[in-house]
């Protein structure tokens, strides 16, 4: 029987479904299997539901915004590599980010290419650490 | 009559070894190099990622180069600032790198913070590296993060008060500061602040440098 590798998890969470949409094809087609959500509290449900490598989190969002929803993932789970991705970001939340331990901060517009870079960079550094 | 206020660019960075060792902060840098290539290498290549977005971020700006003064964390006022920073770019400081970059066109380096203050960092720092070998790819030292605190909240203040005192009018200051510092919050009752940000690779650098 044929091995298949198994497609590292991204969730992605974002509000704006055509960027969240565009992410998720992106990273499809990148190997990776991508997991979405359009707001801070589905994405908390699904980080604990699916367990995934690498998390890209907006951090303007409605209701809850993305340190809030930071906030929470971290009460459950200290290890998860999270990328901020966001427009305009103020500094003061992108400072509350790195308090908790957000692996990356990429500001919009960003080339492709750089992104998926970022997150190979992620799940390389993941490996190392558990080798 | 209204004042217009002053428009300052700010730009938070992340520091790497590179762009402190010349001034003693650490010791034995070359051997924790040869002892993590892999990991070296990709922190070089996402800290270079992150200067080259803000160099291409400041380009677009636009700015007067000739009317710009730059403030730089960690560059001691000492007369020797811009042996300093070539010293740092040779070393192969992509921070450092850039100031030079834009010295060439026009804009003005000025010594920054207090030598006093940052000989107490590098103190400090060195005291916790003796004792943790390795510590700057671990999480941020509890003790360091305590006792840095204080000290963070002097040089602000001391580099807020020397931005007060050396900018010229008409010209527009360029400041480099750590993630972790609180100066653009001393700023931002005087000067209309603009934050230059692109990539921040927290992950990637050693955290004990910017805790």
């Amino acid at each position: 029987m044929e091995n298949k590798p198994v497609r590292r998890k991204i969730l992605v969470i974002d509000d704006e479904r055509d960027l969240r949409e565009a992410i998720a094809e992106l990273l499809e087609k990148s190997g990776y299997r991508a997991i979405c959500a359009a707001g801070g509290a589905e994405g908390v449900r699904l980080n604990e539901q699916e367990n995934p490598d690498v998390i890209v989190l907006d951090l303007r969002m409605p209701g809850m915004d993305g340190i809030e929803t930071l906030r929470r993932i971290r009460e459950r789970d200290s290890e998860v590599s999270v990328v901020i991705l966001t427009a305009n970001g103020s500094f003061d939340t992108i400072r509350e980010a790195v308090g908790l331990s957000a692996s990356e901060y990429l500001s919009k517009p960003f080339e492709n290419r750089e992104f998926i870079g970022l997150v190979g960079d992620l799940l390389w550094r993941q490996m190392a650490v558990n080798r | 009559m209204t004042t217009e206020m002053c428009r300052l660019i700010y730009v938070p960075i992340l520091h790497v070894r590179e762009d402190v060792d010349e001034l003693g902060a650490m010791s034995g840098s070359s051997e924790a190099k040869e002892k993590e290539p892999q990991a070296m290498e990709e922190q070089r290549a996402a800290v270079g990622k992150m200067w080259s977005g803000i160099a291409a971020r400041l380009a677009e700006l636009g700015l007067p180069w000739e009317r710009t003064r730059i403030y730089q964390d960690g560059l001691p006022v000492c007369w020797t600032e811009l042996k300093i920073v070539a010293q740092l770019a040779e070393y192969g400081s992509r921070n450092h790198q850039l100031l030079l970059d834009l010295r060439e066109k026009g804009a003005k380096l000025e010594g920054t913070e207090e030598m006093e203050l940052l000989m107490k960092e590098y103190a400090l720092l060195n005291a916790i590296f003796m004792k943790t070998p390795g510590a700057e790819q671990a999480a941020p030292i509890p003790e360091y993060q305590a006792k840095s605190a204080e000290l963070l909240k002097a040089r602000d203040e001391f580099i807020f008060n020397r931005i007060n005192s050396t900018l010229q009018e008409g010209e527009v200051p360029l400041v480099f500061m750590g993630v972790m510092h609180r100066l653009d919050k001393l700023l931002e009752k005087d000067y209309l602040i603009s934050h230059i940000i692109y990539r921040l690779p927290f992950g990637s650098v050693g955290a004990i440098y910017n805790a």
